[in-house]
């Protein structure tokens, strides 16, 4: 890479893109948010985080989350009220890959989700990719969701401290050397807990989560710029000796950026990530442990290559020794765990092309090769489950490859300075596969990888869209469609469950969806009144062998129509209001056709999967924020009111028999939150 | 320190407010209406052989289907044996005298209306029980009404079996579950039946659940194979994860199962003066050593 870079290195002299350097307390405003950009901008299905518009959005308990912000974007849905996953374009949270840094988490949430993993105080920007995504990234078949930190002032110190309803935060940031190395640190920790810690009832319980952000940024020279990147966040929660529940993510991201010459630049980035989750029970003479883990060590490198004012190249590879613990438990006295490891490559090259005055290309290719290590058993298994076969392979041997070429298109064609037509083809792969019993991501996800017998999830997605910008930027509209299928999605047989098998192969079935639809915007980006009403109309769909008599069926995560309005209103040079309404059409569900008895017990018989809605999800929510701009601080008091309208919004739907009663059978829906207020202070120094 | 323990109360009280706002309610499901679908239930055990044959019902029917008469149901066993079932039109099943042997492999076949269905399932020797009763037992706070039992089998493999606790006739718990990680001289069986609290608030909605004075306890312990315990699992969670159990049989569409098994049975009356208390000692019942 370096060699080649120097070869580009003679080239004659253009402007290149600027190392970042991020070195004021104010909030940032991603720049490509602008209108103007977004018309501009060659990749179609990607949407720009504004994090400091979303801070000013009401969320549930005031805690402001990326997470819970995306999903008011559109074809982006939430997995439920106290998910911190998100679904885009019909795929599953399963099929997101999230990157801090570069560095991978998974299960981003904390207290089961509730609220995500990511404290808004440290994150620059991020960029959401649905889909449609540039060959520099891979690893995910339904979006990108790519997160960047802040870097610390480089010329003063600077504090902030805040404390909401569930957890307090405190961040700090300045320069070690003046112009040349600064930090940013933060944490965030709820403190219910200590509350419980005080009751003579409650003080064996335990309840809390935690997470810790530093990033240090150092200009090594005129030409080369390293930032260390690290992340650790936690959630314990435990019911005396019976239960307990923990999982945490740690990252460690070290970036050298080096100036080759001053239209060639190169980012080598080296990366630990480890995810670990851990369940124990025991209680009734049952005493359950399990353990699992992903860890990756990783090398990145990228070359950028800005030739001429209408060409820019990237091109980079990538290895990725990854360690999955699919499951290790104590079953009373049973200890069985299953283990493995893989190296994945990957090489790409993206072309940005300014074609002619009106149309702009970004044209890649991306070679990904997934090889399966030794060192594990791997099986032949029976169409029953049972292991039919084992193989020993030893250490580090080559089990299989998977050679996967994923090209990536994104077309701009500006039809004038205020419209432009988008179009653009993806494929992508990802050999890691979340196996889930529930709809959302919970600790007690099992992983696997691909292996001789899980192939790799791969999907192809095609789309169109139309973007429009009114009244010199004041608002602007857009509208894209896509249309995308997906190989190799694996669930659970009916009837397991993670525990039922050390050896995941044996309980788990593939099969294929595909989900198409329509996401408009419209944005009102300037004056006191800015906002937006996002609407997406989709369909998902799902078929796998053995389930829905072998037909397709409508996924639980389909959702005929979703709508966002978001508005931010600044009242006053202290006072700033805002207001988020948000409607789906309710959850596929799969009801009951009829009932029957067996062993003494009344069971039904499900004639459809997913063949029934739930009723619709919507809330209200309503933000206020006051800020006191004073001369050595900045304090604000954010309040907030969630589900203003106290609508109890379906959970969960559970249907029992009752043949006491006429009808026969009950509905019982649970609801979680009814109307909840919020309260947060918040002081800068 | 005692200052802030004077508002612990009130900050608990609107953590909790805040965190369980939960709601349920009632809701009316506009309830897909399927074809009747035939729906056999055989077993051949140590007690003899019988086989249900009952047709599904509509979601909001709330009137048990009866026994069908009129099919031809016939077990044959792996040693070369065969077993026409007669139909006993008081009890609405096809009933045999001719008892199981473990390790021997049954198939079930049954015709009707010109339909043909037929499973197979091995017979496995049947537990010893070695202790058993009610008893007390603490969980986080509340006393629980539990019922355990200790039981061993020979095999060393892992073993499945499905315990079914009727009370009074009617079905009150059931579980499929296996050996795994057990001694399979000590397995324990535990069964959660209600909460101290539940009994005394005496709730018409937990009646279902409430074990009373008096009330006449049958507890089946079932050897099963695997074929029937995987049946029984995914039976188990059908509710949870809305969808049909396998197909136990083979050839036309039908739903149950069959299941070759010994059978324990153990009566008793529940009573709360015969109840051990063990809401002290958690997690050690019946002093059993694992």
């Amino acid at each position: 890479m370096l060699l080649l870079a120097g070869l580009l290195g003679s080239m004659p002299s253009l402007a290149q893109e600027p190392v970042v350097m991020q070195d004021t307390l104010a909030d940032v405003v991603v720049s490509s948010h602008r209108p103007a950009d977004r018309i501009k901008e060659v990749q179609i299905g990607v949407e720009k985080v504004n994090i400091a518009e979303l801070g000013r959005v009401p969320v549930l308990f005031g805690e402001r989350d990326i997470i819970k912000g995306i999903q008011l974007l559109p074809g982006v849905k939430q997995e439920s009220d106290v998910s911190s996953g998100f679904q885009v374009r019909g795929g599953t949270s399963a099929q997101n890959l999230i990157l801090l840094d570069d560095a991978t988490i998974y299960n981003a949430g904390h207290l089961m989700g509730l609220f995500s993993t990511f404290n808004d105080d440290v994150l620059q920007g991020a960029s959401l990719y649905k889909g449609m995504i540039p060959a520099q990234l891979g690893g995910a078949t339904s979006s990108v969701l790519d997160i960047d930190t802040k870097a610390g002032n480089q010329h003063g110190h600077h504090l902030s401290a805040t404390i909401g309803l569930l957890s307090a935060k405190l961040s700090a940031q300045g320069p070690l050397v003046k112009d040349k190395l600064s930090y940013f640190v933060a944490g965030r920790r709820s403190y219910m807990d200590l509350f419980l810690k005080a009751t003579e009832d409650y003080k064996d319980n335990m309840l809390n989560f935690y997470d810790l952000n530093a990033r240090f940024d150092f200009r090594a020279g005129p030409k080369d710029y390293l930032t260390l990147s690290l992340f650790n966040g936690r959630d314990n929660l435990g019911l005396e000796d019976m239960m307990s529940m923990k999982w945490s993510n740690t990252s460690a991201v070290l970036r050298w950026h080096h100036d080759m010459t001053d239209r060639v630049y190169n980012t080598l980035a080296l990366i630990a990530s480890d995810y670990r989750s851990d369940v124990s029970i025991d209680v009734l003479k049952t005493d359950y442990a399990m353990q699992g883990y992903i860890s990756h060590l990783a090398m990145k490198d990228e070359l950028t290559w800005q030739p001429t004012a209408k060409h820019k190249l990237k091109m980079g590879l990538q290895t990725d020794l990854i360690a999955l613990k699919s499951a290790e438990w104590d079953i009373n006295l049973l200890h069985q765990k299953e283990k493995r490891k893989a190296w994945e490559n990957a090489i790409w090259v993206n072309e940005e092309w300014q074609a002619t005055s009106r149309m702009q290309l970004s044209a890649g290719l991306r070679l990904d090769a997934f090889t399966v290590l030794g060192g594990a058993p791997f099986y032949e298994i029976a169409a029953n489950g049972d292991i039919a076969h084992t193989y020993n392979y030893k250490s580090g041997k080559f089990v299989k490859t998977y050679l996967l070429l994923e090209p990536r298109l994104s077309v701009n064609y500006k039809l004038s300075d205020a419209a432009s037509l988008k179009a653009g083809y993806s494929r992508t792969s990802q050999n890691l596969h979340a196996i889930r019993n529930a709809s959302m991501s919970m600790p007690f996800d099992r992983y696997t990888m691909s292996s001789n017998i899980v192939k790799p999830q791969t999907a192809h997605q095609l789309s169109l869209g139309y973007m429009q910008m009114v009244a010199d930027g004041d608002y602007d509209f857009s509208v894209e469609g896509y249309y995308k299928t997906v190989d190799n999605v694996y669930d659970y047989r009916d009837g397991k469950a993670f525990y039922s098998e050390i050896e995941i192969e044996r309980i788990i079935l593939g099969g294929k969806g595909r989900a198409y639809g329509l996401e408009a915007m419209l944005h009102k980006n300037n004056g006191p009144l800015t906002g937006w009403v996002a609407y997406t109309l989709s369909w998902a769909e799902n078929k796998i062998d053995g389930i829905n008599q072998n037909r397709w069926y409508t996924a639980s995560n389909d959702r005929r129509h979703d709508i966002s309005v978001v508005g931010m209103y600044k009242l006053s040079r202290r006072w700033e209001l805002s207001a988020t309404w948000v409607y789906n059409t309710g959850q596929a569900m799969t009801v009951p056709g009829a009932k029957y008895e067996a062993g003494g017990d009344t069971f039904y018989y499900y004639p459809q999967r997913n063949g029934y809605r739930a009723p619709a999800y919507h809330h209200l929510d309503l933000g206020a924020i006051y800020t006191i701009q004073a001369r050595r601080f900045t304090s604000q008091w954010s309040f907030g009111l969630y589900n203003v309208y106290n609508h109890y919004n379906p959970f969960a739907i559970t249907i029992s028999n009752d043949d006491q009663k006429p009808s026969g059978t009950k509905a019982t829906q649970t609801a979680l939150f009814g109307i909840v207020p919020s309260v947060s202070y918040t002081i800068k120094f | 320190m005692k200052k802030m323990k004077r508002y612990i109360p009130c900050l608990l009280l609107l953590l909790a407010c805040l965190m369980a706002g939960s709601c349920k309610k009632e809701i009316d499901i506009d309830y897909p209406s399927t074809a009747p679908l035939p729906v056999i239930e055989g077993s051949v055990s140590n007690e003899g052989m019988e086989v249900s044959i009952t047709y599904t019902r509509d979601v909001t029917d709330s009137v048990k289907t009866k026994g069908v008469g009129g099919a031809l149901v016939v077990v044959t066993a792996s040693d070369g044996t065969s077993e026409t079932l007669a139909y006993d039109g008081v009890t609405g099943k096809y009933r045999s005298e001719a008892k199981g042997k473990p390790g021997l492999t049954y198939t079930l076949e049954v015709t009707l209306n010109g339909r043909h269905y037929k499973a197979v399932s091995t017979m496995h020797e049947g537990f010893e029980v070695w202790e058993e009763g009610f008893m007390w037992w603490t969980v986080l706070d509340n006393r629980m009404v539990i019922y355990e039992l200790l039981m061993s089998h020979g095999q060393e493999q892992p073993n499945y079996y499905c315990y079914r606790m009727f009370r009074n006739g009617k079905m009150y718990r059931w579980q499929a579950s296996d050996s795994r990680g057990r001694i399979n001289s000590m397995i324990p069986v535990t069964v959660m039946c209600m909460s101290e609290k539940m009994a005394e608030e005496n709730d018409e909605e937990d009646r279902e659940s409430i074990l009373y004075e008096g009330d006449e306890i049958e507890m089946q312990i079932l050897s099963i194979d695997r074929t029937t315990f995987d049946y029984l699992k995914s039976l188990a969670a059908s509710g949870r994860t809305t969808a049909n159990p396998y197909r136990n049989f083979e050839g036309d569409e039908c739903l149950g199962y069959f299941s070759a098994h010994s059978i324990r049975r153990i009566h008793r009356t529940f009573s709360y003066k015969d109840m051990k208390d063990y809401s002290d000692t958690p997690n050690s019942l019946m002093n059993i050593t694992d």
